[in-house]
């Protein structure tokens, strides 16, 4: 009897199963944190006897971001004349260090070199250019960002965005119109983000201190600025051509319904990132970035009434946008997390899908939904505030 | 594909092929199931992290098992004894099938006074043995045993089971 009661038991406890929907959410952070800590490739084969070679690239090429392919022996044999012990010493190094530009100009080309994919370029390239960002958030912060600091951190921000641009365009395969629509997605919102914290940092250096780097914080925002604008222009056109290249309409509501479910599932990875990181920032950081959830989820609702009157492209758009908002929002947080000031960050606003954004109708269009998804926002801080929480 | 792309897509395999036995074997250990599901996360990426600090995996199964293991035990010091009661209020494991609530509540009491009712190192090896279907020698490496002692664990656990279910016939 106990055995049969055993059994039983066993075949009931087996039915303890996460649902579709709970291992897609689980699923999809595992992939963000894959993203965001790559293994770094044995470039050689086992033989012990290029152990050291393979310990000075390992040195020289770390980085949390950063990914590469097998090496040639042409450029194993430039990492050996530069010796591994320089390249490691750069490997921390900021603009206005006297190693920086081993760093950039050396140990990240070699980077290039060794990715092969148009893909896989474009995503390196565009990590390069946020860590670009952070330097000088961190170098400006320290009021260190003097004029030749800020050239040496431009002129590498400038080609890295280049790189990623040209990577982009030259992106083939049957999904290369979406992977370019999603890069330049994300290209756009590393830079917006970086552009608010830039703001943050121009104005906690001109509370606390009375030197000259506020001005090179601004001259190097408007660098940003002004890629900013073609990026977006990018994106706008190659979401045109994710639309273009669909054969019928059933294959273009098929490619919204796949854009919104890698939106949901990344404003869950955010949502639980946001959680994660909730003691190591400020309260003020937490609300604001509570707040751009829920305005990024009140814009997926936007992208589903969108496929459901046959929007595709609109609906598209929007997806990309929440993904936007969840990546700014864990930009946000790793900045407040990593740079040592009070970031002042302005809630984010939905974006205008109109070219012409100045037109009264795509004016009043955009307040229409701000005041919608502030209402919801409003509702939620009630509700919080009545849970005590 | 590279190497890199392909260990990824070994991995997420990994998951998608284990995820539900990590999970059952984490909510039988904390009885709570948000949290089980973020140790099932927890776990994976910390087995990503492993990996790729250069560590070879013989068995990655038993390696997540193992991370979830330990997951557990710091979770567990950290917090306080939960009443069976409390349990069921959470609720158990939910099934979709209504008829089944019913039979599902008090076979979930049993396994639940069952799986209390275990010692901690009875409980490990009967859980990945007679649940999720591990072998002896899977367990031996999730638990950083000896095969041989998880034999004698599973003789023991197992005469621990009949026990206590003749004890609940009664």
């Amino acid at each position: 009897m106990s055995t049969e009661k055993f059994n039983s038991l066993l075949e009931t406890a087996k039915k303890a199963i996460l649902s579709e929907k709970e291992k897609e959410q689980i699923r999809f952070s595992i992939v963000n944190f894959i993203k965001d800590n790559p293994h770094q490739e044995k470039i050689l084969s086992p033989n012990k006897d290029y152990h050291w070679y393979s310990s000075f690239i390992r040195f020289a090429l770390s980085g949390s971001t950063l990914r590469y392919t097998s090496m040639s022996l042409a450029t194993l044999a430039v990492c050996v004349f530069f010796g591994s012990g320089i390249a490691f010493a750069a490997k921390n190094t900021l603009p206005g260090d006297f190693l920086y530009p081993v760093k950039t100009q050396v140990n990240e080309k070699i980077l290039g070199w060794l990715t092969t994919s148009g893909q896989a370029k474009a995503e390196l390239y565009i990590s390069l250019a946020n860590k670009r960002l952070e330097e000088a958030e961190k170098v400006a912060l320290q009021g260190r960002l003097n004029a030749a600091a800020r050239a040496q951190v431009e002129i590498s921000f400038s080609e890295n965005i280049s790189k990623a641009q040209l990577n982009i365009k030259d992106i083939g395969g049957q999904d290369s119109a979406d992977v370019s629509a999603n890069l330049n997605s994300t290209l756009q919102g590393t830079l917006q983000a970086h552009s608010k914290i830039l703001d943050s940092v121009i104005t906690d250096r001109k509370k606390s201190h009375s030197d000259s780097s506020g001005a090179e914080v601004e001259s190097f925002k408007q660098k940003v600025a002004t890629h900013l604008d073609s990026v977006i222009k990018a994106r706008k056109e190659s979401e045109a051509r994710v639309f273009v290249k669909s054969a019928s309409d059933v294959a273009a509501k098929v490619t919204a319904e796949n854009k919104q479910k890698e939106a949901q599932n990344r404003m869950q990875a955010v949502s639980n990132f946001l959680v994660a990181k909730k003691s190591d920032i400020s309260p003020e950081v937490y609300l604001v970035s509570e707040a751009d959830i829920t305005t990024a989820n009140y814009v997926i609702l936007q992208g589903e009434a969108k496929i459901q009157t046959g929007d595709y492209a609109g609906a598209f758009s929007l997806f990309q946008q929440a993904m936007r908002i969840a990546d700014e929002v864990r930009i946000n947080v790793l900045a407040s997390t990593n740079l040592n000031i009070n970031l002042q960050l302005p809630k984010i606003e939905i974006e205008d899908r109109d070219t012409d954004s100045n037109s009264n109708q795509s004016i009043n269009k955009k307040t229409e939904i701000q005041n919608d998804a502030q209402g919801i926002i409003d509702v939620d801080t009630k509700i919080k505030g009545v849970l005590g929480r | 594909m590279s190497t890199n792309q392909e260990k990824e897509k070994q991995f997420l395999e990994a998951y998608d092929k284990y995820a539900d036995a990590i999970f059952r074997y984490c909510y039988y250990r904390v009885f709570d199931r948000d949290k089980a599901k973020d140790y099932v996360q927890e776990a994976y990426t910390r087995t990503w992290k492993y990996i790729g600090e250069g560590h070879e995996v013989e068995n990655i199964r038993a390696l997540v098992y193992r991370i979830a293991n330990n997951i557990i035990i710091d979770g567990v010091r950290k917090k306080k004894s939960i009443s069976l009661n409390q349990i069921m209020e959470k609720g158990f494991a939910p099934k979709t099938d209504p008829r089944e609530k019913t039979e599902n509540y008090f076979m979930g009491k049993d396994i639940i006074n069952l799986v209390k009712s275990l010692d901690e190192k009875y409980r490990d090896v009967i859980l990945m043995k007679y649940v999720e279907d591990l072998s002896t020698k899977e367990i031996s490496m999730a638990l950083n045993e000896t095969e041989n002692n998880i034999y004698v664990r599973l003789n023991r656990g197992l005469e621990k089971v009949k026990e206590i279910l003749r004890k609940q016939e009664v």
